[in-house]
């Protein structure tokens, strides 16, 4: 049983024109039926003809075979060569936002690393290994 | 729908050869939307030579966006319809003023002498028409019309649902006509 009435098919062609290829596809098929089965839906699809007809005339030339080449050499497919990989390593890691981080680390390493020694690297004082965490951490706060 | 539409995404193979370097993935992409996409934006600014800049710079994203793309609800030729829409609004916000009659080169080559004139004014008549109407019922016609996407793309291109979209064209559709009766009027002939 189809759901098409005469008003939906209206505002169908009012919408979409007449080729059925662009009416919502979940209608098609039951508006294509009542086409068919109704004179007046007939009529209505002849008279909205006319407008799709003056659309289709509109025609643009084709992209050239210049732009076509153009946009493929806009492509910079990855590079294979080692500076390229150590960038794009670089860049995966985080880059220059590593650096500051990195240098508060070095840092408190030798700050700890005399008493580590000193002490045969067996028993850190506790205060001292906090004191060298608590300088790493606001070392990275203020170089995020 | 997500999960329907991601297997149906028929740029996902394309994508995946340009995420790895392989250009024939570049190559499947331009041949399958590059001429849809050039219509587009030639018929959005009118002119051939602004819907090449506009068709290369959109390409240049694709090509930067294919490796980080996600099958998601949208296809990737909806996203490249974005893509080339706002790149066109760009260019018309910056010349607002004037849209150029200058694309006479538009008409089939093959046409007769005659043949190709009526072509061109038809076209011009047609572009005058649209250029009259509001720019986002524009912008509908042209995305149902001439690209030929379905109601459900167009709206997503146009962030729109599909009742406001069905509301937009049919006014679009109606000015048109209005546009060319008129016109046709004015210069004694028929529609």
């Amino acid at each position: 049983m189809s759901n098409m009435s005469l008003a939906r098919l209206t505002e169908l062609l009012d919408a979409y024109g007449v080729n059925h290829l662009r009416w919502p596809a979940a209608e098609r098929e039951q508006a294509l039926q009542f086409l068919q089965s109704s004179a007046s839906a007939r009529a209505l699809h002849a008279q909205a003809f006319a407008l799709d007809e003056s659309l289709d005339s509109w025609l643009v030339a084709p992209p050239s075979a210049a732009l076509k080449a153009q946009i493929m050499a806009s492509f910079a497919p990855k590079s294979s060569n080692w500076r390229s990989i150590l960038a794009e390593f670089w860049r995966d890691i985080g880059g220059w936002r590593l650096a500051g981080p990195t240098f508060a680390a070095s840092l408190a390493l030798g700050a700890i690393a005399p008493f580590w020694l000193a002490d045969g690297g067996t028993d850190l004082p506790d205060e001292d290994l906090m004191a060298a965490v608590q300088m790493v951490e606001a070392f990275a706060e203020i170089n995020p | 729908m997500t999960d329907a539409h991601a297997r149906q995404d028929p740029d996902l193979d394309a994508l995946a050869l340009i995420a790895s370097g392989d250009t024939r993935g570049c190559r499947m992409l331009s041949d399958r939307h590059l001429p849809r996409l050039h219509a587009l934006a030639s018929r959005m600014l009118s002119s051939s030579a602004d819907a090449d800049e506009v068709c290369q710079d959109a390409f240049v994203r694709a090509w930067q966006q294919a490796p980080r793309w996600q099958a998601r609800a949208a296809l990737f030729s909806t996203w490249l319809h974005q893509v080339v829409l706002n790149l066109c609004r760009d260019r018309l916000r910056a010349r607002r003023e004037s849209l150029p009659l200058e694309m006479l080169e538009e008409a089939s080559h093959d046409d007769g002498p005659e043949q190709a004139q009526g072509r061109i004014d038809q076209s011009s008549a047609i572009r005058s028409a649209l250029a009259s109407l509001p720019e986002r019922q524009r912008e509908a016609l042209l995305l149902c019309h001439f690209q030929e996407l379905s109601n459900i793309e167009a709206a997503q291109v146009l962030s729109l649902s599909v009742d406001a979209l069905e509301s937009l064209l049919a006014r679009a559709r109606r000015g048109l006509r209005v546009a060319l009766i008129g016109g046709a009027l004015s210069s004694g002939a028929r529609l």
